[in-house]
């Protein structure tokens, strides 16, 4: 996950506080020592109390296709250990205030995309045609609600022909492009767990 | 937990993590007393929850009353968070093609952290061009 490391303006340095809550990771802030929740980027203890990160938008893929889609991309300087998942076994999911949906990767892949109302929010999940990897855009462009199709590898608006890059929400005919909503990925269970009012979708 | 696990019931990052929570918090008594037997004083301040931020408020300690699930297991910063990323090209580094990675893409720069590292430090503090983000597994 990637959250904004920032209230009210101020950037604030995070450590990890080494406690679990709910089987899940939790931080502290190096200003108010408040506890924090890392699956809802709440804080749980201390002065901070109810304040919540904002959640920014990332993406998970192998490192293959990520070079593939962004060549220019930096990389951490860091090494590498095994892993025992892939991607298809996790869920996408999309949290816009208190509401939330996800869906498996695996049925994202099979359908394609998926349209969505989240907190009121017009939502388009999409899996990369190409490579196994997901988006997810708000589907109000300029404040008009699309219905958004993904067609030959793009996504489309068929009121207007307008066209957009799946992985960039980069639009290809003139229009303004597509806003990124944030999401994460995770297992279902974890999801679960932390957004029990949540939709899951899928198998 | 980094939100991540398996798909069982009990997923396995999760008690993976725990597990080694509680290795680690054992490794750590037992320098505890090892320091204790020389100088109580330092023996005590590496017992202390607060870890390497012995001045820090810690809700946990003051005695806040704490959420259910909620399980003290490590002091502060055992598992170090990484505060000073470096970024470099990717030619300069050797990961796995098959390799996950979380990916940002933010005011027009791109970079990849690596899951197979961020299982095992958990936290990274970065900027990224000027967005202040915390990437964690």
């Amino acid at each position: 996950m990637v959250h904004r490391r920032e209230i009210d303006g101020q950037p604030i340095v995070f450590g990890n506080q080494g406690d679990l809550w709910m089987n899940a990771m939790t931080w502290f802030d190096h200003d108010t020592g408040s506890v924090w929740s890392q699956p809802t980027g709440e804080a749980i203890l201390g002065p901070l109390k109810g304040t919540t990160l904002e959640l920014l938008p990332s993406t998970l893929s192998t490192w293959q296709d990520w070079q593939e889609r962004f060549p220019d991309t930096l990389a951490l300087d860091a090494f590498t250990r095994r892993h025992e998942f892939s991607i298809s076994q996790m869920v996408v999911a999309v949290v816009v205030g208190d509401d939330s949906v996800a869906i498996r990767f695996a049925d994202l892949r099979e359908q394609g995309s998926l349209s969505a109302s989240i907190g009121g929010e017009p939502v388009l999940i999409v899996a990369d045609p190409e490579v196994d990897r997901w988006a997810a855009y708000s589907r109000l462009v300029d404040g008009v609600e699309l219905d958004l199709q993904l067609l030959n590898g793009e996504l489309v608006d068929p009121a207007s022909d307008d066209r957009w890059d799946v992985a960039l929400g980069a639009s290809k005919t003139g229009a303004l492009p597509l806003d990124r909503v944030s999401a994460f990925s995770s297992f279902g269970s974890d999801y679960r767990n932390f957004y029990p009012d949540g939709e899951l979708l899928g198998s | 937990m980094g939100l991540i696990g398996s798909g069982r019931r009990v997923p396995l990052s999760m008690r993976t993590r725990a597990t080694r929570y509680v290795v680690i918090t054992l490794l750590m008594a037992l320098v505890a007393v090892a320091c204790a037997a020389d100088d109580t004083d330092t023996g005590a301040r590496t017992a202390q929850r607060g870890g390497l931020f012995p001045d820090l408020y810690d809700p946990t300690s003051a005695g806040e009353p704490l959420p259910d699930d909620y399980r003290e297991s490590l002091p502060r910063d055992a598992i170090n968070p990484v505060y000073d990323p470096v970024f470099v090209k990717p030619g300069e580094i050797d990961w796995p093609l098959d390799e996950l990675v979380i990916g940002v893409d933010l005011n027009g720069e791109q970079r990849a952290y690596p899951v197979g590292f961020l299982s095992f430090r958990e936290i990274v503090i970065d900027d990224h061009r000027g967005i202040p983000t915390m990437v964690t597994w």
